[in-house]
């Protein structure tokens, strides 16, 4: 009787470790997937402030849109003559193979619905966010108030 | 030592191991708050959004990272911006790429310098030193 006992307590026993052990190798497991997790938030930018500050270069750079007249840049404007596909190529492109992990932009002229893409922007309708910038567009000379909406893909 | 004790002992056991555990992530979350690698990452990124802040700035500018980067090397070359401590092989180099608009050229080195400053004169942006 005392033996059966022993016996039955050492069963307990062994199932005990054995629950034990895989419990401790997933707390383990979880533990170190946390501290991963945490490290990549440590170091994490906000996407949309990235590009934000991408975005700035649209309206506020004579090699991108920016109304330049007798060497004068006015910031904040859109020349009707410069969106074109060349400009935007110019203005902003990402390697052919990989381009499409980093920021892709559409751009649309709200008064006149003219559109615009970068060399990578995949034309699914899925943007992950929009970006509106008031800005004012040249036009024949004359500048005019309209907003530039900037769709915005992430990675793909 | 009887049943009643053994099963007391497994329990503190496992109490035991869970609170180390506990106590060695807590540890190393704590350091990799001031690691170099993370540092590395931060300062890469910082420098990135510099450089795209600046292309799209009008005019010519300078403009400080505002850190004591003394610990950290830092090379601007082909459009990417590499960020390492003295002495790392280049394959332990922090890297990030941007994409500035055609027809502009991004270089510079700084070596353990505390301040680094980005210049950006016409079209051509300068890691360097500050003045």
């Amino acid at each position: 009787m005392s033996l059966n006992k022993k016996a039955a307590f050492e069963l307990r026993k062994a199932i005990y470790w054995t629950i034990a052990m895989v419990v401790l190798t997933i707390f383990i497991f979880g533990a170190f997937f946390t501290l991963g997790i945490y490290q990549n938030k440590l170091t994490l930018t906000p996407t949309k402030l990235r590009s934000e500050l991408i975005g700035l270069r649209f309206a506020n750079t004579p090699e991108c849109f920016a109304w330049e007249e007798n060497g004068i840049v006015t910031h904040g404007t859109i020349d009707l003559n410069k969106f074109t596909k060349d400009t935007m190529n110019q203005c902003y492109s990402t390697e052919e193979k990989k381009g499409f992990k980093t920021f892709n932009f559409r751009l649309r002229l709200e008064s006149s619905g003219q559109e615009l893409m970068t060399n990578n922007y995949f034309d699914d309708g899925k943007d992950d966010y929009t970006i509106f910038k008031e800005i004012l567009l040249a036009k024949e000379g004359k500048l005019s108030k309209d907003r530039l909406i900037i769709y915005v893909q992430e990675k793909i | 030592m009887n049943k009643k004790g053994m099963i007391n002992l497994m329990v503190l056991f496992e109490v035991l191991a869970v609170l180390s555990i506990s106590y060695i992530v807590i540890e190393k979350a704590t350091a990799l708050g001031d690691s170099t690698e993370v540092l590395e990452e931060i300062a890469a990124e910082d420098i990135r959004m510099m450089l795209d802040t600046l292309v799209g700035v009008p005019g010519d500018a300078l403009v400080e990272y505002p850190v004591n980067v003394s610990a950290f090397n830092f090379i601007l070359r082909n459009n990417v911006i590499y960020v390492f401590e003295p002495g790392d092989a280049e394959p332990l180099w922090t890297f990030r790429t941007f994409y500035p608009p055609e027809g502009y050229t991004a270089e510079g080195v700084v070596e353990e310098e505390e301040k680094l400053c980005l210049e950006k004169k016409s079209k051509k942006i300068l890691l360097r030193k500050c003045p």
